[in-house]
């Protein structure tokens, strides 16, 4: 449920005027709260270098990020880090006859 | 360069091999594992090599194309049949003709290869396909952090030795590698906090 804390606040006048222009060129208008979410998620995501989503990562495995901004930060790396490992422990199970020289 | 058309269970794509090929522990893994690529990949390793210098400065992408090529072609072009390149053929092209090679190799020699090792998630996901869809045969796709795991296992390397060559493929590889080894740390289980900086592992 959104409460009054949820709420985000920018200035950007040329912004605003540019979402009125469109809000008002769409019949029924455009959802200019999900539009602004989403932009601001892939803004963030993409602003992050690789140490800072390290660091975030830990922060994550360690209980200090919740899932929802884990989601919104780190993207699909969570689930990637699952999959590699799932594939990696079926991959230690398989015969390694001739992997090794003799 | 030999190749003999000897195929090994392990194929490995250009990027792994650079990545592996930048630590510490690569020298073992040549003296201790059998590797088989494609033509098409040594020809990328040959080209990377080409295109960059030597002398670029230490931390750079450019340093670390060359010292990865210049060391996996040195194994590839060592006359023993321990690391062999076999011709793909039809040959692909492209920016994906590397993993594509490698998804031919599968699909015509299902019955060799049982690892394939790719950086690429994607690359991973797909071959991982090929594989499931493969009759008679089972392999996996993963990431070249399964090659020092594969001399951990065998005694060949300590832990702590493992853990200095994951720092150096972060070092390297940035948030891609962080998260196969993350992945494979998980997985073996092994805990290298110990081993690595904090400056590494924040």
């Amino acid at each position: 449920m959104s409460t009054n804390n949820d709420k985000i606040q920018f200035r950007g006048r040329a912004e605003k005027e540019a979402t009125q222009i469109v809000d008002q060129l769409r019949l029924g208008g455009i959802n200019i709260s999900e539009l602004a979410r989403q932009g601001l998620a892939e803004k963030l995501r993409e602003t992050l270098s690789d140490e800072e989503r390290i660091t975030l990562h830990q922060q994550y495995k360690d209980g200090e990020l919740s899932d929802e901004a884990a989601e919104i930060l780190l993207g699909d790396a969570i689930e990637e880090i699952d999959r590699e490992r799932e594939a990696f422990e079926e991959a230690t199970e398989l015969d390694t006859t001739d992997v090794f020289q003799e | 360069m030999v190749d003999d058309d000897v195929r090994h269970p392990v194929i490995v794509d250009t990027d792994a091999l650079i990545a592996v090929a930048n630590t510490s522990l690569w020298p073992r893994i040549v003296g201790t594992l059998q590797l088989t690529t494609t033509n098409v990949c040594y020809h990328e390793l040959t080209r990377h090599k080409r295109e960059t210098s030597e002398h670029a400065p230490d931390g750079t992408r450019e340093k670390w194309l060359h010292d990865g090529c210049t060391n996996a072609l040195d194994a590839f072009d060592d006359e023993t049949d321990s690391f062999t390149v076999v011709s793909c053929v039809p040959r692909p092209h492209g920016e994906d003709a590397g993993e594509q090679s490698l998804r031919n190799e599968i699909e015509q020699h299902p019955e060799t290869y049982r690892f394939a090792i790719l950086m690429d998630k994607h690359g991973r996901r797909s071959l991982n396909r090929v594989f499931e869809q493969a009759e008679g045969t089972t392999g996996k796709a993963v990431a070249p952090t399964f090659l020092l795991y594969l001399l951990l296992d065998a005694g060949e390397c300590t832990v702590e030795e493992f853990c200095h060559a994951c720092g150096d493929l972060l070092r390297g590889e940035g948030w891609v590698g962080y998260q196969a080894i993350q992945a494979a740390w998980e997985a073996i289980p092994v805990d290298c906090a110990q081993y690595l900086s904090a400056d590494l592992l924040p």
